[in-house]
């Protein structure tokens, strides 16, 4: 047995293919995601609250449950350098950041997806200065969502853990090579502690298959070339060419979203948990009217609609889990279903006077060629706390939009608390 | 949240995935070939070989960020319509046979 093996699998009779109980927070869980995906290069600058998700990859290093390179990079920004040269030498590769260490990460970050590297780094979301601030809240995630990178949001510890393994195999896909994001809320997650199930390591390897992440282009002197020449400017073949990489981009977006179901479907059937790839209904198909959640928060988002629904209210909840590429079917399939929505955001749209996944979730329901009364919620912002109570409160003023109120403004869910 | 869970029988075949049989061109931009854009004009000095000097030690090779050093039958000289007059190479020449030269008349 591998050291993962030996570490993952219960000493119990012939039990290698079971899962073991674990009680760990967020990060610990990110980290076994990552050491169950086998990764051979990882670089990480630790950063509020990502840090114990370093110092559990370190720990693995040194026991030698992960073997991998771990590399110490004096920042962010030569983190991600580190790791594309890394990937283009054909390793998987891992990193972890948030907040100031993503912004500080912008430049060569940008560049990863029109490298078609595909790549795993974990948001352990952090609301972004200023105020000053180390608590979380979705603002760093929503300030690069248009980067490129795929980004899916988790609800639980568990689902960190699944969703950082199964992030590899999707970047990977020969339809994808894109790098993948995987949203975990700061604090909320990444230091909540529950009781979470450690996939048998053999079953997780014949889950990813086999390795090859440079097949497209590489740092090899068996096959020389020139990785990202100026391509561009006018006139020459300079313009169609960009448009063409720029067009094969997208067209990977896309061919996530089919990936992603694949995915989670082959991890339901070989590990044993399904998750809603894309967008999770809860209790929606007799609602008159629903919350749209993000992230951690659906799970008092669930607790206040049972609430409600005790108390005869007919509410659901559409959860976004893949945010990028914004899978506009099944939001539109879950939205065709009710007559009003409150979208919760954990962060702001400046320019719009909302949150981001409340105008994202319109541009969707545009297509639905109907009109859909809707209000737009912003809570959880640095770190606070959106309650069950608050979840009543937002199902209140929600169902307010079936009785013609309208909303001129978001509605500031912790102002007051 | 998970939707549902069960325990699977143990599934050991490995997940296998169908790579094109030729990359893509529009993924991942490469060239395999030189473009025939010439950086020599935007230099304002010049590298220039003393014979005498140059061992041929290939320091200036490996760190020319541009390639553009020839070798000849007893030094290295520069392919001055590729070089962009950067100075890496005199820099990092341990015999000091490399000077840069202001261009003039350009």
């Amino acid at each position: 047995m591998t050291a993962i093996e030996t570490a993952i699998t219960p000493d119990i009779d012939d039990s290698r293919y079971q899962s073991k109980t674990l009680v760990c927070d967020g990060n610990e869980a990110a980290a076994w995601g990552v050491a169950l995906a086998r990764p051979d290069v990882m670089a990480i600058y630790p950063i509020t609250p990502q840090s114990s998700l370093v110092e559990y990859l370190s720990q693995f290093v040194a026991e030698g449950i992960i073997d991998a390179e771990l590399m110490n990079v004096e920042g962010e920004h030569s983190v991600m350098s580190a790791l594309q040269g890394a990937a283009l030498a054909g390793a998987r590769t891992y990193t972890a950041t948030c907040g100031p260490g993503l912004a500080f990460m912008f430049e060569p970050y940008i560049r990863t997806p029109g490298l078609r590297l595909p790549m795993v780094a974990s948001l352990v979301t952090r609301d972004t200065l200023t105020p000053q601030c180390v608590w979380g809240g979705h603002q760093d995630a929503m300030l690069v969502k248009e980067a490129g990178w795929i980004q899916m949001y988790c609800e639980t510890v568990q689902e960190v853990l699944d969703t950082t393994t199964m992030a590899f195999r999707i970047g990977e896909h020969p339809d994808v090579m894109l790098p993948v994001n995987v949203n975990s809320d700061g604090n909320y997650l990444s230091y909540g502690v529950t009781g979470i199930q450690l996939p048998a390591a053999p079953l997780v390897d014949a889950f990813m298959g086999e390795k090859n992440v440079n097949w497209h282009a590489a740092l090899d002197p068996e096959r020389p070339m020139a990785i990202d020449p100026l391509t561009g400017g006018a006139g020459g073949p300079g313009p169609s060419m960009f448009a063409s990489y720029r067009k094969s981009q997208c067209d990977g977006m896309q061919n996530a979203l089919r990936v992603i179901e694949e995915t989670h479907k082959d991890w339901g059937d070989r590990i044993g948990r399904y998750y809603s790839p894309l967008v999770e209904e809860y209790r929606l198909d007799d609602a008159d009217y629903a919350l749209v959640t993000i992230g951690s928060m659906t799970g008092a988002a669930k607790d206040a609609v049972d609430l409600a629904r005790d108390r005869g209210e007919a509410v659901g909840i559409i959860k976004i889990k893949t945010f990028r590429p914004f899978p506009v079917e099944a939001i539109n399939r879950a939205l065709s279903k009710v007559k009003a929505i409150g979208v919760v955001d954990r962060s702001v749209n400046f320019g719009w006077n909302c949150g981001p996944v409340y105008q994202e979730t319109l541009s969707a329901a545009q297509r639905l060629q109907r009109f859909l009364p809707s209000a737009s919620f912003i809570g959880g912002l640095a770190g606070s706390d959106i309650t069950v109570e608050h979840f009543s409160q937002v199902i209140e003023d929600t169902a307010q939009l079936l009785k013609g109120h309208q909303y001129d403004e978001p509605i500031w869910i912790n102002r007051n608390d | 949240m998970t939707t549902s869970t069960k325990t699977p029988a143990p599934n050991l075949i490995p997940h296998k995935v169908v790579y094109p049989e030729k990359v893509p061109d529009n993924l991942c931009p490469v060239a395999s070939e030189c473009t025939t854009m010439l950086p020599g004009d935007w230099r304002a000095e010049r590298p220039v070989v003393d014979r005498e000097k140059c061992v041929k030690c290939a320091t200036c090779w490996i760190y020319c960020p541009v390639q553009c050093i020839v070798e000849k039958p007893a030094w290295f000289d520069i392919d001055l319509d590729i070089c962009k007059g950067c100075g890496i190479c005199a820099h990092e020449c341990p015999h000091r046979a490399i000077t840069m030269i202001e261009e003039v008349g350009r």
